[in-house]
């Protein structure tokens, strides 16, 4: 218990200190730039609510026009141009999926670097949602011909990951600096359990790779121990990952994570491939 | 003042005239083919209702003599019975005769204890603890495992006898950040397939869960039940607080069918809508779907409806059609086909109405579902003797709390420390994908 308690100060410092980077994005990109400040929000959320959330039936009613609209047309244009909207909506689907994207600086970095690949960031946090929205859309008045291919949603991704994404869909998934439930009662509310990761690997096709990331030495231990003994999973060697041209980004794209370096804390981090089940066909 | 208790569940057995009525703690075995009682836990008492005009509580209660009728009905010691309220249960039927495997009844209750009986002989095979409550179980094919859906939305595989050195010996195949309502293993044994409150079924490999296979969405609101076609194997009916119950092609997750159940009990059988509360859009929670293979008809109940709907099956077109509803006079709570095609029906009987039956039975005749009077052999004897009785009949009406609403299932044992204010926030109707009930965070210490 003693030992755990420094860590939870420290959780709880690096939220409550989270005005202290804004300047920073201030600086770097556009005085009009929303502050962080007026986003803030308590760092936790129960995923076990009912919250209020909206949601598709099923990945093929969502309509993903709101989100890229450089990439989809509105679903409610489509009587009249079914033709070109058939051929266009195949083209292009959600690849990546930042779960608990925070303040969606790996969003950010990544837009840029992979500017064909659709990715989104889900977050539970109204404010926090509402923060990067505005951020991607100052984005993208500011840069109009860039960072069309990312969006954010509030979601909880505990609960209806497969209302959005069809099986196989996405390529990888992050998990960065996620809420680390110290209590021993409730780690059953952490992001990695041996449960969800059965619904990762149903939405990450078999090549895919999910990325965790956390200054928690305990939580780290806990995503590698469920992530080894998941039998779709299998760890990507080190050397490996550092080949891997988001890995710097995932290191230190997010605000947590520059708040991590800020205090000069550890990152551990740790990747893990989907791979087919070993005597079934699949895929 | 006492009052017989309803029997909350029926089972039937798949290939046998066995019928379980659960009541309460405890369950009677019947003979559907005579209606003779086979097993109890209770030690039989029958109700005569007494001529006495003020009728409410004039049941006068005799113990059964070891008379020719009943000297063959195992009586199931009561230091092996449940002692809290039976949730559900399970049959398992010897597929082939290869396995020495007896014919299995398992029961789990309100706190949380697993038994398992001996059908053959009518005695406890073992009892043991599990760790959460179950919302459904199954066996697997042959019957090695007992296979548990719970409360807190996961499934674990236990083993048929509990090791004696370890009280726990199951391993965990799935689980859903939901409350699991239903479970089914698929009758060739190679997926397991559950439901949640959040609108999802999910198809899972079996026994290895953690392969999702697909999941079947569409579902708007809870789904609390789940139903494999015993004629068609690969096809699956799901049912819950939608209007509408869906037809599945369940392995590639496909909707085959849905049929707007709403629109029949509301407009064919021009039905009271005050006696439902219909007033309310979210009215619809179905509690039981079972069918019959000989006659391949499907029969579903509805919380708060006094009747039966039946389904049959289009086998050109691969699709249910309605058929006639059942009346009743009274809420039916569950019910059960027994091998011959008769449906066989609990009442919840209440306080108002004590001496109705607690069973009724359909015979099916020429296609068409005839109402067994009460005097017949079939029912009599379950009718006499009836359940046990109670101060006051419980509230049995559990399904409709499925639906979404402001209180969350998993906080009453979450101490949510970091404290929330709470927020209402005004019904919404349902009609968007939207969770309903609403929970915002509002900040307390933002300054």
């Amino acid at each position: 218990m003693s030992a755990k308690l420094p860590q939870v100060n420290s959780f709880l410092l690096k939220i409550t200190c989270f005005w202290s980077n804004f300047r920073f994005i201030n600086n770097e990109t556009h005085p009009n730039l929303f502050q962080k400040r007026y986003f803030r929000q308590r760092a936790h959320s129960n995923p076990f609510s009912d919250h209020y959330l909206e949601y598709p039936l099923s990945p093929a009613h969502m309509d993903w026009s709101t989100h890229y609209p450089k990439f989809f047309t509105s679903k409610s244009d489509n009587n009249q141009t079914l033709v070109t909207q058939s051929q266009s909506s195949i083209q292009k689907k959600v690849e990546f999926a930042d779960l608990g994207c925070g303040y969606g600086g790996l969003l950010v970095a990544l837009s840029t670097l992979f500017p064909d690949t659709l990715m989104l960031g889900m977050e539970i946090r109204v404010k926090v949602e509402d923060y990067v929205r505005e951020r991607i859309n100052a984005l993208r008045s500011q840069y109009p011909e860039q960072y069309q291919n990312v969006s954010i949603i509030r979601m909880n991704a505990m609960k209806f990951l497969p209302n959005f994404f069809e099986k196989g869909q996405l390529s990888k998934m992050f998990f960065l600096f996620p809420d680390p439930h110290f209590k021993t009662r409730k780690h059953k509310a952490r992001i990695i359990t041996a449960q969800l990761l059965s619904e990762y690997a149903y939405v990450l096709r078999v090549g895919g790779i999910i990325y965790t990331i956390t200054d928690v030495k305990d939580l780290n231990e806990w995503m590698v121990k469920h992530l080894d003994d998941h039998p779709l999973f299998e760890r990507i060697p080190d050397d490996e990952v550092e080949k891997d041209p988001v890995i710097p980004h995932v290191r230190t794209a997010t605000e947590e994570g520059k708040k991590v370096e800020r205090n000069n804390g550890d990152k551990f981090l740790a990747c893990y491939k989907r791979i087919a089940d070993n005597d079934s066909s699949e895929d | 003042m006492a009052y017989r208790l309803p029997f909350t569940k029926l089972l039937h057995h798949p290939t046998k005239n066995l019928l379980i009525l659960v009541f309460g703690s405890q369950f009677h075995a019947l003979d559907t083919s005579t209606g003779a009682l086979i097993s109890t836990t209770r030690t039989l008492i029958s109700f005569t209702s007494s001529t006495n005009d003020d009728s409410v509580n004039n049941t006068t209660t005799t113990v059964i003599n070891n008379d020719s009728s009943s000297n063959s009905i195992h009586i199931i010691p009561s230091t092996n019975i449940h002692q809290a309220t039976i949730r559900t249960l399970a049959f398992y039927d010897r597929v082939d005769s290869n396995t020495s495997i007896p014919t299995l009844l398992a029961t789990s209750d309100e706190n949380k204890i697993l038994k398992v009986w001996n059908c053959d002989e009518w005695r406890l095979r073992n009892t043991r603890p599990v760790s959460k409550r179950a919302m459904a179980m199954a066996f697997n094919k042959d019957g090695s495992q007992i296979i548990i859906a719970d409360k807190f939305g996961d499934v674990y595989s236990h083993p048929l006898d509990p090791p004696e050195d370890k009280q726990n010996a199951s391993t965990l195949l799935l689980g859903h950040v939901s409350m699991v309502t239903d479970m089914v293993i698929t009758p060739n044994n190679k997926y397991v397939i559950t439901c949640d409150r959040d609108e999802h079924i999910r198809i899972s490999r079996f026994p290895k869960g953690y392969n999702i296979e697909s999941y079947c969405l569409g579902h708007k609101q809870f789904v609390s039940k789940l139903h494999i076609l015993p004629w068609a194997n690969d096809l699956l009916l799901s049912a819950g607080g939608d209007d509408f119950i869906a037809l599945w092609d369940y392995v590639p997750g496909k909707l085959l069918q849905t049929l707007n159940i709403k629109e029949i009990i509301e407009t064919k059988e021009n039905y009271d809508k005050k006696a439902m509360n219909v007033d309310s859009e979210d009215s619809i929670a179905v509690t039981s779907i079972t069918s019959s293979p000989i006659s391949q008809n499907i029969a579903l109940t509805i919380e708060k409806f006094p009747g039966i709907l039946i389904f049959n099956w289009d086998e050109t077109e691969k699709q249910i059609r309605y058929l006639q509803t059942l009346h009743l006079s009274i809420d039916p709570l569950d019910l059960a086909y027994d091998i011959g095609g008769n449906l066989w029906v609990s009442n919840y009987v209440k306080e108002e109405q004590p001496n109705e039956s607690l069973i009724t039975v359909f015979r099916k005749s020429d296609n068409k579902y005839e109402k067994v009077p009460e005097d017949h052999p079939l029912i009599k004897q379950i009718n006499e003797y009836g359940s046990t009785t109670v101060e006051k009949i419980p509230d049995l009406y559990t399904i409709s709390h499925l639906r979404k609403n402001l209180v969350d299932w998993r906080e009453q044992d979450d101490d949510d420390d970091d404290e929330q204010n709470v927020e209402e926030e005004g019904k919404n109707t349902s009609k968007r994908r939207k969770s309903q009930g609403a929970k915002k965070n509002k900040k307390k210490s933002k300054n």
